[in-house]
């Protein structure tokens, strides 16, 4: 079966690939483009290891087919800063040592940004509930949470915008 | 997975006629993707709805809600319409999952699949919602069967669900903490047309408690249903919980559904 | 030794104890940074396993040719193509390729290097593997009895005298204690004896295993693998494929989290053979579900623990029974965990008795604090049901008994200065512990301990042209610990935090280092960073001394500058260690500093962890309210990372007491390998982690540090435990403490108050 030819926008740029029907885009984004912010923690949509957003919606890209990309704007780990500047939560994630491994951390930042687009201003309750989908095994959650709040807090105050 | 083709059809007459012999939908792909993955599914073609507009979208109608068959968790929880006319259906769409789960999964394909332990079986059979294919309307008692099991016909597609709207109605759910899979849901609902009680996640497939809409409705409160026992005999058992610790919180959900609804 | 040699006071610190950003933090909040699954090699071939379907099998036979015929199959590896051995490397050989026998449901069969993934596993399905299944026992006890199906022949039982003249599943049987337990117990005024099960768990990083091997015609080899000991895997790999060590480079990728998981091998060197076999680069990564069936869980147990007290508390013997079963092989760690368990107090009597029992389940491997959690769960259990029913303050009992400097430990040594009274006492102050609590809420303490490891360890520092240093480590970084080794290089050398960078150095470039593990790292690669900075500085001066033509001993360092050491060594500027370095070439060659040792004295670690609970006795769920973590770290070099293996380690102890555990069915086959149906703590379920760093420093570092990562995951079991017990009057004894159990338990409590 010959794979099917795809056009899409990762990160702002256009980007064009083939692909088999049976590839995820998390096979396409890791094996074909060489974007592999995005990780492979379970293949079952249940870790968020592999967290990207397709046209601004939060997704498991393990669990979206390559072909589904086809129109679709992907933003990934690899898109979140701006050249040398760091998104703000980026930087909290530092700051707070909100990793430990790391290997958590793109979909954890993925997640985060997608939220704070929707939420400005998330309690503590509203940004573990929104970041249920995310396994992290190394840091207990703590200082991902307080590193989301303060990234929130200072996109609120429109400082250091990225 | 395996090597398989894929479609993805502008108009629902497209897909009505993509599907035959071993082709098959994908809506959100939460269940199907997974499925493929694991090779428990071998289709040769795949049939996308994602590109059919009008099967999003929740409209007011009636004085309840029809939503589109492809419509997301994620949308139905945040809908303003929802929440304003069944708030327990946008609860019950908020605790599905996870918020990527959430962004993927359809109402459409989660009836479709019916899933012994999904939550939207509970809400549509306690609301008493109407089931609407590309070939005719279905109540929503007659359309689930069994488990994985619905009254649909081979190439029928869901198109949408239409809901009247309740007087009052409340959604609990006992996750499985593992999955948050309901272990036990309980919707109870209050419409023109009586009281129903809808259990999911307890046996084979949803299920209305019937001795205790009878006890509801001569009294509507907790304390109504507080000695009504569920039998445990045909209630599942898994390695997260027996058939007895089902019943016994099936008895819990419905009472904390019926205090909610006040 | 922590002191300031001057003032005698413990020293002030310039950088270390601050927070600077980790040198590989930038590469890992962008996505940059390259983790096992993420190098790829020109020709790479997919490596994929085939396992056992069955708990336990003879293999009758293994054919394979159809499989090496599948066009795009470039190599076909079975137990024939590793050379057999009888030394202690065995049954690494046979778990990571079954010889003869499937000992677990996963356990790796035969593998296959092939052109994609889809042709792997079509060649998986066409080797056709003869099994003869035979009865399996998955449960420790059931796995003691005498008619257990029966493993290994030629396994005796260790440790048991007379020695047995049948081979049993009893590994080994372990004993230590002193003093008289019969005598202790009869002069107690109350026993408490209670018997406990625990399940096993996964350390469940969210990594899994990958590795990329690469083997030429000439025999030398390349190995990028995600692994918490590069030059375990290189020595063990080496010699399971009869290569020298040199022909064998192994490069730690960053890891994805290990917690012990990864100090051992599952697929590397069947990696390494296939790509020998293949001629060519061949990429292995475990899936979730292997990674569950087929790496390392924790032991499971079932244990005795009786404790006799006098009234006021005091202990006065204690008595243990330890049954640990570590899956097909010997080794489950009932000997550390045993010691670890007991070793908050001073027993005037103790005894623990422990043995070490096989099953048809996969090897265990250490997860954090191996085996220390199970023992601790029954201690600190019947530790607190003792305190609440001579109503004591569980904190006050705890310190009537606590193990001080002096006290003669279960286990042998006597301990130098120990944190786990301030602990205790740091746990009472907090606000935490004057929470009131509400209707169906309840508080529980618990204690714990690890010993923390030292081991073979090597640093190599070199200088730069413009000053800035290259500090080459060999201890993978698991948590965070090049940000504090480049702080105690820079602290020593006086120098800015950023002029150092760190890296862990690949097997070839930098001699032996043990595996991370055993809380190790701060503590040996710590250690050995500041003596090679000392060595570095050694040298600086004496190119100093050579610039000034005076002798060296009359050159200091001070804040990142040579000094003549006084007026009499004569009147010259301080030199720069930039100046230094930039004259390097014409004072004799590169500067650099090293150090290579077997660390030791490496500070053992207490703690006392309080958590609130409410538990809702209608569905017997449980909400943690609150948790508390205080912890002797001796000197914490940057606290944020303290503080996170604090936090880290609570939450999966928290994830063991509630949720976690390993579910067999008959058939002995795991039913939950997968993060669907083996929950591990999600950010939902958890409140902030609360936590006090406690600094009783280590007489045995230069700064006073002590290894943390490990006991953190040692108290929460028996601290959820007692929690739940105060909050609605039931005593758990299993692990994990579910939903069902906990309604059932309520269940039959009520049946007790109304009979």
């Amino acid at each position: 079966m010959a794979g099917t030819h795809v056009k899409t926008t990762i990160n702002g740029d256009s980007v064009e690939y083939v692909c088999e029907a049976d590839e995820t885009l998390l096979d396409v984004l890791r094996n074909r483009l060489a974007l592999t912010g995005a990780k492979e923690g379970c293949g079952t949509g249940d870790c968020g290891a592999c967290s990207v957003t397709v046209d601004g919606r939060l997704v498991c890209s393990c669990l979206v087919l390559g072909v589904e990309a086809e129109g679709r704007n992907v933003a990934t780990i690899e898109g979140l800063a701006q050249g040398e500047h760091l998104h703000p939560l980026q930087r909290k994630f530092l700051e707070h040592a909100a990793l430990q491994c790391g290997i958590c951390t793109p979909g954890f930042l993925v997640a985060a940004k997608a939220l704070l687009e929707k939420n400005p201003d998330p309690s503590e309750h509203e940004i573990r509930f929104w970041l249920a989908g995310n396994l992290c095994r190394c840091t207990g959650y703590d200082k991902i949470v307080r590193a989301v709040q303060d990234a929130a807090a200072e996109m609120r105050g429109g400082r250091h915008a990225a | 997975m395996h090597n398989f083709d894929y479609h993805r059809p502008t108009s629902l007459a497209d897909a009505a006629k993509r599907l035959s012999g071993e082709a098959k939908l994908v809506a959100g792909g939460m269940t199907l993707i997974p499925t493929l993955k694991q090779r428990l599914a071998q289709p040769s073609s795949l049939v996308d709805l994602g590109g059919i507009a009008e099967l999003r979208g929740i409209k007011p109608e009636g004085g309840g809600l029809t939503i589109g068959a492809m419509t997301t968790h994620a949308e139905v929880a945040h809908s303003a319409e929802v929440k304003k006319t069944i708030p327990a259906l946008a609860v019950l769409a908020e605790g599905i999952g996870d918020p990527q789960v959430r962004n993927r999964g359809t109402i459409g394909g989660s009836i479709s699949n019916n899933d012994p332990a999904a939550d939207y079986p509970a809400g549509l059979v306690a609301l008493g919602a109407t089931v609407i294919t590309d070939k005719r309307r279905i109540a929503a008692d007659d359309f689930f069967k069994g488990m994985f099991e619905t009254a649909l016909q081979d190439g029928e597609i869901v198109t949408a669900v239409s809901f009247p709207r309740p007087d009052k109605a409340a959604y609990m759910k006992f996750p499985n903490p593992a999955s948050r899979y309901a272990m036990v849901g309980v919707f109870v609902a209050r419409t023109g047309g009586g009281i129903r009680v809808a259990v999911t996640g307890a046996g084979p497939g949803v299920f209305r408690a019937t001795e205790m809409e009878k006890a509801l409705a001569g009294n509507f409160s907790a304390d109504a249903i507080k000695s009504v026992k569920i039998p445990a005999a045909g209630l599942n058992s898994d390695m997260h919980g027996s058939a007895e610790y089902r019943a016994h919180l099936v008895n819990v959900m419905a009472r904390r559904a019926v205090t909610a609804c006040s | 030794m922590p002191l300031d040699p001057a003032t005698q006071k413990i020293r002030a610190f310039d950088q270390v104890g601050t927070r600077p950003l980790r040198p590989d933090g930038l590469d890992k909040v962008t996505g940059r940074a390259r983790f096992g699954a993420d190098a790829t090699a020109p020709g790479m071939l997919v490596g994929r396993i085939l396992r056992s379907p069955h708990a336990h099998a003879r293999i009758r036979s293994i054919d394979a040719t159809k499989a090496e015929a599948l066009p795009g199959v470039k190599a076909v590896v079975t137990s024939k193509d590793f050379a057999d051995r009888s030394d202690d490397l065995r049954d690494i050989l046979v778990n990571i390729m079954a010889r003869g026998k499937a000992l677990y449901e996963g356990h790796t069969v035969a593998a296959v290097a092939a052109t994609s993934a889809s042709v792997a596993r079509k060649a998986l399905k066409l080797i056709k593997v003869d099994y003869e299944v035979l009865p399996h026992v998955t449960d420790v006890d059931l796995a003691m009895e005498p008619d257990a199906p029966l493993l290994h022949d030629d396994l005796i039982t260790s440790g048991v005298e007379p020695v047995p003249t049948k081979p049993s599943n009893i590994a080994r049987k372990i004993e230590f204690g002193h003093g008289d337990v019969d005598k202790g117990f009869a002069e107690a005024d109350l026993v408490v004896e209670r018997e406990f099960k625990t399940e096993a768990t996964h350390q469940g990083y969210i990594e899994p295993h990958a590795c990329l091997a690469s083997v030429g015609s000439d025999g030398q080899g390349e190995l990028w693998v995600c692994t918490q000991g590069h030059y375990m895997v290189r020595d063990v790999c080496a010699q399971l494929l009869g290569m020298d060590v040199s022909k064998l480079r192994v490069t730690a990728s960053e890891i994805g989290g290990g917690f012990g998981g990864k100090t051992t091998v599952f697929i590397e060197p069947v990696a390494l053979a296939l790509s020998r076999k293949a001629g060519r680069p061949v990429k292995v990564v475990m899936t979730r579900d292997e990674v569950f069936r087929a790496s390392g869980p924790t032991s499971s147990t079932s244990m005795r623990m009786k404790i006799g007290v006098k009234k006021d508390g005091r202990i006065t013997a204690l008595d243990a029974l330890l049954k640990y079963q570590g899956g097909a092989f010997a080794g489950a760690p009932v000997d550390y965990g045993g010691m670890a368990g007991v070793a908050c107090y001073d027993y005037p009597n103790i005894r623990v008795v422990g043995y070490d029992v096989v099953t048809n389940r996969p090897k265990q491997a250490a997860y954090r604090a191996p085996g220390a959690p199970m023992t601790a769960f029954a201690v600190e259990s019947v530790i607190a049901e003792i305190a609440d029913t001579l109503k004591l303050d569980p904190i006050e009992m705890r310190l009537k008994n606590a193990a001080k400097e002096g006290t003669k430990s279960a286990y042998g040594p006597t301990f130098g200065p120990v944190g786990l009274v301030e602990t205790l006492k740091a746990a009472k102050a907090h606000p935490n512990y004057k929470v009131k609590l509400g209707k169906n809420q309840g508080r529980g303490i618990a204690s714990g301990f690890w010993f923390n490891f030292g081991g073979q360890t090597c640093v190599s520092l070199n200088l730069n042209i413009d000053g800035t240093l290259a500090l080459a480590v060999g201890t993978p970084d698991i948590g965070g610990s090049r940000a504090s080794m480049c702080l105690m290089a820079a602290e020593e050398l006086g120098i800015p935090y950023e002029n150092v960078r760190a890296i862990i150095a690949d097997t070839s470039s930098l001699g032996y280092n043990d595996v991370t593990d055993g809380s190790r790292v701060t503590f040996a690669s710590g250690m050995a960073t500041i003596h090679a900075a000392r060595d570095a500085i050694k040298k600086l001066c004496g190119r100093a001394a050579k610039v000034w033509g005076i002798p060296e001993e009359a050159v200091v360092w001070e804040k990142g500058f040579a000094k003549p050491s006084g007026a009499n060594a004569g009147n010259f500027e301080p030199m720069s260690l930039k100046e230094l370095a930039a004259n390097a070439a014409k004072t004799g060659g590169p500067i650099a500093g090293h150090y290579e040792y077997n660390a030791e004295n490496a500070g053992p670690s207490f703690a006392t962890h309080v958590v609130d609970v409410e538990v809702d006795p209608e569905t017997g769920f449980t909400k943690v309210l609150r948790y508390l973590v205080c912890q002797d770290a001796g000197k914490a070099v940057h606290p944020s990372y303290v503080e996170g293996q604090f936090q880290g380690g609570a939450v999966q102890g928290i994830g063991w007491a509630l949720n976690e555990e390993y579910i067999y069915g008959a058939d002995g086959r795991l039913q939950n390998a997968g993060f669907l149906d083996y929950r591990i703590p999600v950010a939902s379920d958890l409140p902030m982690i609360d936590t006090a760093i406690v600094e009783v420093p280590n007489p045995g570092h230069p700064y006073g540090v002590r290894g943390v990562g490990e006991t953190s995951i040692v108290p929460p079991m028996a601290a959820v435990s007692n929690a739940v017990s105060h909050a609605v009057g039931i005593r758990l004894t299993e692990s994990p403490m579910s939903p069902p159990r906990i309604l059932k338990a309520l269940g039959e409590q009520a049946a007790r108050k109304a009979g």
